[in-house]
């Protein structure tokens, strides 16, 4: 096999089944330590740094030191997915001995008082250490959400309100998609409850994929599947289970320093997402 | 006032990359606003209202960067934007290093001439981690700690199968090829071999044989547990065996503490039948026991050396180290006339584990019963770990002075603590204490210890041993004047210092 051999650390659990019978892998989009390849159908498969949090559909390599994706690997380089191996000129790896990255699957409750007491855990221990970075952090419209919120006591999202938010928003993943990232995660833990709004608030975001890009498109697909990125799986659980306040913030904090504003915009709709979920945890 | 923009096709770049463009951008001279957006349409309408264009032939994957203000300056603004985007990254191919392993499996594909693994991970995993360096045909060194001894047999039998050693678990000290590694100190190559079944006693014969103008060939260590029952002493037979066919290695010397009636057995079957002449150190053995052919019982740390260097002079056995000179005798006592007759209790600080051990059975044997966290069998268990109570003698280095906490070797803070609370207790005749040297150990041992004792009021004698040597980082007579400096007196081994510390008790015992 030709080039080096790059070590995997871990893959996303929806890479577990072999990607090999996806057909037309090529390379999407690379930066200085990602890789995205994306095959026939437009399904991206990522490649991260051992140092990214894990991702549904990525794998997470152990790059060498000074290793450049932009210099390492060609936009027109074939790349075959074979046996478990990823080929493509100047270097490989290998699939099948990687751990797979596998999230607790969170059981889905309409505990009320679950509900509440995570609520106020995230407004008094996180909102209090991250609250002015969101506010001035997030755009315009995000805070308008926010505040609109707050002041109808009613925080669910609308057909009109996704319309506005998908691809609205600076970043590779504009910060309209990443609140509604945040938004669905924070609306999983509910569960049956609001099941409907849910799935409208899914189709309305496939009606509107077109609008934003390919690469954040596919994230927000893998939001409306219940699939998400192992920082919010982290903070989700850290809720759940009722960890300590230095946890919580740091599980916050984690997520926060994803990307530029990515993580900002994820945990904004989280919130609000939370405060959505509220009303119906009443006693 | 001019407004300008730009598309770039399918242009993905990542959002600290675009938000750093959009900053230097926006912060041109004669630039009033500037943005760097996707063309989806929610941000397209943005761009609308806020004045920085209309019309824009972009779609989702495309980007924009959009510009308003004088119009040399959005034509700068443009450029290099376009600039840092399409730049293309320095080539560092040839700058890029290798592929850092993250298996065992790659360094060995990475560094096919390598024959030993030292694994330092949580207990619970060590064992699966030796398993697989074994399996890949390499040696084993085990710095990990907290593996059960059911697992150390496990790892050990696969070694003897695969005709390799496992050094370990807990083994923080050996000298291979003249390499220190773990704990070790810098010793002259030559022709003596140790297997050591403790570190400190490792480190002590290393450096006493080193100070006598000898030389280490190899310093094998096996873990505290290898002479049990249960394991049967695999990895010191192994090392035994490795420096019996090694033609470089003309004495052996082995260090444990007394192992199983069974295992000892076994081993000295093997020393007997070495070729070459075996000193056998078993700390706290019966000092008359009968030595079979071809091995020489010794009595102390220091005495192994010492006869180890003798029979490679074929010379007969010196004398014990651990004896008080008539000289040193005088001087002690002439200490003891200044210290009032309250101070009666020996107060032991050790970081090594085997100089705890060693001092403690060398005070027995002049009759002082002790309190210890390790007590040797006849002593007393510590009632209160951080207070010493009569005649005391702490290893430091335990797990119930380490918790959370950087090995006395490391950090000597609470070690030097505790030596300056035996020193206020008024019932404190002697404190007794180490300085373990070489690489690992602190860069300054003695410094914090000694700025302390510049402002602490002096009470009792202090008397340390210094392991180390002349190579070491630290140069050990460097710390050694220190200490002598700062009125300690200095043993040439930890024995010594022992038989210095009984000999005060008892003169004060005697008052």
């Amino acid at each position: 096999m030709p080039g080096i051999t790059l070590s995997v650390c871990s893959a996303g659990y929806l890479l577990q089944a072999d990607p090999s019978h996806r057909q037309g892998w090529r390379v999407h989009s690379r930066f200085a330590r990602v890789l995205n390849l994306v095959d026939d159908h437009g399904a991206l498969c990522t490649l991260l740094p051992h140092e990214a949090p894990n991702q549904p559909t990525a794998m997470r390599l152990t790059l060498p030191e000074g290793w450049d994706w932009r210099t390492q690997c060609d936009l027109a380089a074939p790349v075959l997915w074979q046996a478990g191996w990823l080929h493509s000129p100047g270097w490989q790896c290998h699939l099948t001995p990687a751990m797979i990255w596998q999230p607790q699957q969170l059981q889905a409750s309409a505990d009320t008082r679950r509900c509440r007491l995570e609520q106020a855990l995230l407004k008094a221990v996180v909102l209090q250490g991250v609250s002015t970075r969101i506010a001035a952090g997030t755009p315009e419209y995000l805070g308008q959400l926010i505040t609109q919120a707050d002041a109808s006591g009613h925080a669910l999202l609308t057909a009109r309100n996704v319309n506005a938010l998908v691809g609205y928003g600076q970043g590779l993943t504009p910060d309209g998609d990443d609140y509604l990232v945040g938004y669905l995660a924070a609306l999983q833990r509910i569960g049956p409850v609001l099941a409907a709004h849910t799935a409208a608030i899914g189709q309305q975001i496939k009606q509107c994929l077109g609008n934003t890009n390919q690469i954040s498109a596919h994230y927000l697909q893998l939001a409306i599947s219940g699939h998400f990125s192992e920082s919010i799986h982290q903070l989700r659980s850290a809720l759940i289970e009722h960890a300590p306040p230095d946890v919580l913030v740091h599980r916050a904090e984690h997520l926060l320093r994803y990307g530029a504003t990515s993580g900002l915009s994820t945990l904004a709709g989280f919130l609000h997402g939370l405060r959505a979920i509220t009303p119906y945890c009443l006693d | 006032m001019n407004i300008r923009n730009r598309i770039f096709p399918n242009m993905y770049q990542d959002s600290v990359s675009l938000m750093q463009i959009s900053a230097q951008i926006a912060g041109l001279d004669g630039i009033e606003q500037a943005s760097v957006v996707m063309g989806t349409p929610a941000n397209i309408i943005q761009l609308q209202d806020a004045g920085l264009g209309q019309d824009f032939k972009a779609g989702p994957n495309d980007l924009i960067i959009a510009v308003r203000g004088a119009a040399a300056a959005c034509d700068t603004a443009l450029e290099l934007a376009q600039t840092r985007l399409t730049a293309k990254p320095a080539s560092d191919e040839g700058d890029i290093r290798k592929v850092a392993p993250a298996s065992l499996a790659m360094g060995v594909e990475t560094m096919p001439e390598a024959s030993l693994a030292l694994i330092s991970v949580p207990g619970d995993y060590a064992a699966a981690e030796a398993i697989k360096a074994l399996q890949l045909g390499l040696n084993v060194m085990m710095f990990s700690d907290n593996v059960p001894m059911a697992q150390e047999v496990e790892i050990k039998q696969l070694a003897n199968r695969k005709n390799r050693i496992v050094m370990g678990p807990d083994c923080g000290t050996a000298i291979i090829n003249g390499i220190p590694l773990g704990f070790a100190n810098v010793v002259k190559r030559g022709a003596i071999g140790v297997v050591a079944a403790s570190g400190t006693g490792l480190q002590e014969v290393t450096c006493r044989i080193d100070q006598l103008g000898e030389g280490v060939s190899q310093a094998l260590g096996t873990g505290g547990h290898d002479l049990h029952e249960e394991v049967g002493g695999i990895s010191m037979l192994y090392g035994l065996q490795a420096l019996i066919e090694d033609a470089a290695t003309k004495v052996i010397v082995l260090v444990s503490k007394p192992p199983a009636p069974a295992v000892a057995d076994k081993i000295m079957a093997r020393a007997s039948a070495a070729g070459k002449p075996v000193v056998v150190h078993f700390l706290g053995a019966p000092r008359d026991a009968l030595a079979p052919q071809g091995i020489t019982f010794a009595h102390t740390l220091g005495d192994a050396a010492e006869v180890a260097v003798a029979k490679l002079h074929n010379q007969p056995a010196p004398a014990s180290i651990a004896r008080l000179a008539d000289a040193d005798a005088a001087k002690l006592t002439a200490l003891c006339a200044v210290l009032p007759a309250s101070r009666k209790d020996i107060r032991g600080v050790f970081a090594g584990g085997t100089f705890c051990f060693e001092a403690q059975l060398i005070c027995q044997q002049a009759g002082f019963v002790a309190s210890s966290n390790t007590p040797v069998a006849g002593n007393k268990t510590l009632a209160d770990l951080w207070t010493g109570h009569g005649h005391t003698v702490v290893d430091m280095g335990d797990d119930a002075y380490t918790r959370g906490r950087p090995h006395p070797m490391i950090d000597p803070t609470l070690r030097n603590a505790r030596i300056l609370s035996d020193m206020a207790d008024p019932a404190t005749a002697v404190v007794l204490f180490d300085l373990v040297l070489g690489y690992g150990a602190a860069a300054a041992p003695a410094d914090a210890l000694l700025q302390a004792l510049q402002s602490a009021p002096r009470g009792p004698v202090l008397v340390a041993l210094v392991c180390g040597t002349e190579a070491d980082p630290q140069v050990r007579q460097r710390q050694v004047d220190a200490l002598r400096a700062a009125g300690v007196l200095v043993a040439g081994s930890n024995a010594e210092a022992a038989v210095w510390a009984s000999k005060i008790a008892r003169q004060q015992a005697n008052r």
